[in-house]
């Protein structure tokens, strides 16, 4: 038994270890997203509270745009928060086969602290160790999991309290950072040439919703077009791949 | 800011939270008793990449050849290298340097 639990805690300070190096960028994406709330007029409590219990970057940072303390668009904040985090979906699909045997509350527990970089560390793991049990996986998905949590929420804290030191948000070129982590975002997630498609069809959709319509509705608009879009050509032309070609 | 508006800040935020987690335990939750379809599948895994694009749309719509090419740096940066943050980070010195 002790043998047992030596072993299930040392593959969750694997886990630990592996996403800490991950952390750094996550702790950038989260400093500049404690940052644009100081200058959106959250409160200190408001910004830690949305990064602990969202725990979603793009998500966040989409809400953030709507925000409106005067008034509130709770229905457009509550959508698009969903829409941006929906392939979650998929991959908690694909976490199933992976912790068969795993205690239902440990799962659903640890769910809260999925997120893609968690989510890919887990599937490779998972491939270069095939006879490892599942209890293993996950607490290797748990402490890698628990890892990014707290950078995510110690970056966010010191972003915001960073505001009161930092006039503008454009000064060292901050703002550019959420730009360029979708993008690394983008570049990591690629899955080949049929991803151009539906990526050039929600951009189109997206600028012109930008230009055009008032509101943050480009989102939803965007991504819509693109994977309804994207998922129209798939169908077509039977071509069907899955999140993990890129892994 | 009112207490009453605070207190209805707080309830958005908890909910944006529970309506996330709902998303994320919803799949493993689903497996087994539901089969998507070729369509919805192919719908769901083409999500990721279109969220990531539209979000960046307002700030495609204000270019500057600083951007374009801090955008691109970024694009070459984590294709050769696979690093998350030094990709990123390349990209904020090179919009430094167009701003400067």
């Amino acid at each position: 038994m002790k043998d047992l639990n030596s072993t299930f805690f040392s593959w969750f300070l694997q886990g630990m270890r592996a996403s800490v190096l991950m952390c750094l960028p996550l702790i950038l994406f989260s400093f500049v997203f404690g940052l644009a709330a100081f200058f959106k007029k959250l409160t200190c409590f408001q910004t830690v509270m949305m990064s602990m219990s969202m725990f979603a970057g793009p998500a966040q940072f989409a809400v953030l745009k709507s925000w409106n303390i005067e008034n509130l668009p709770f229905l457009e904040l509550i959508l698009t928060s969903v829409l941006v985090c929906f392939f979650f979906v998929l991959m908690s699909m694909r976490l199933r086969p992976i912790f068969i045997g795993v205690k239902p509350w440990q799962v659903y527990l640890s769910l809260f602290f999925l997120i893609e970089i968690n989510w890919a560390l887990t599937l490779i793991e998972a491939n270069k160790s095939k006879l490892n049990s599942s209890k293993y996986l996950w607490a290797y998905y748990f402490g890698s999991g628990l890892t990014l949590y707290l950078g995510w929420v110690i970056g966010t804290y010191v972003g915001y309290i960073s505001g009161r030191y930092i006039h503008d948000i454009s000064s060292y070129g901050l703002d550019f950072v959420f730009t360029a982590f979708m993008i690394v975002l983008l570049i990591r997630l690629w899955r080949g040439k049929d991803d151009i498609f539906p990526v050039i069809a929600a951009l189109l959709a997206s600028l012109l919703a930008a230009k055009y319509i008032p509101g943050n509705w480009y989102i939803l608009i965007g991504t819509l077009t693109g994977s309804f879009l994207g998922a129209l050509k798939q169908y077509k032309t039977n071509k069907f791949m899955t999140l993990e070609n890129n892994l | 800011m009112s207490k009453h508006g605070y207190v209805i800040a707080i309830i958005t935020i908890i909910s944006m939270g529970c309506a996330i987690y709902t998303t994320r335990m919803l799949g493993y939750c689903l497996v087994g008793f539901i089969n998507l379809n070729f369509f919805m599948r192919a719908w769901l895994n083409n999500l990721p990449g279109t969220v990531l694009v539209s979000l960046i749309a307002p700030d495609l719509l204000d270019m500057s050849i600083g951007k374009v090419f801090a955008i691109s740096t970024v694009i070459i940066m984590m294709r050769v290298t696979k690093n998350y943050f030094f990709s990123i980070l390349t990209g904020v010195v090179v919009i430094n340097i167009g701003r400067f």
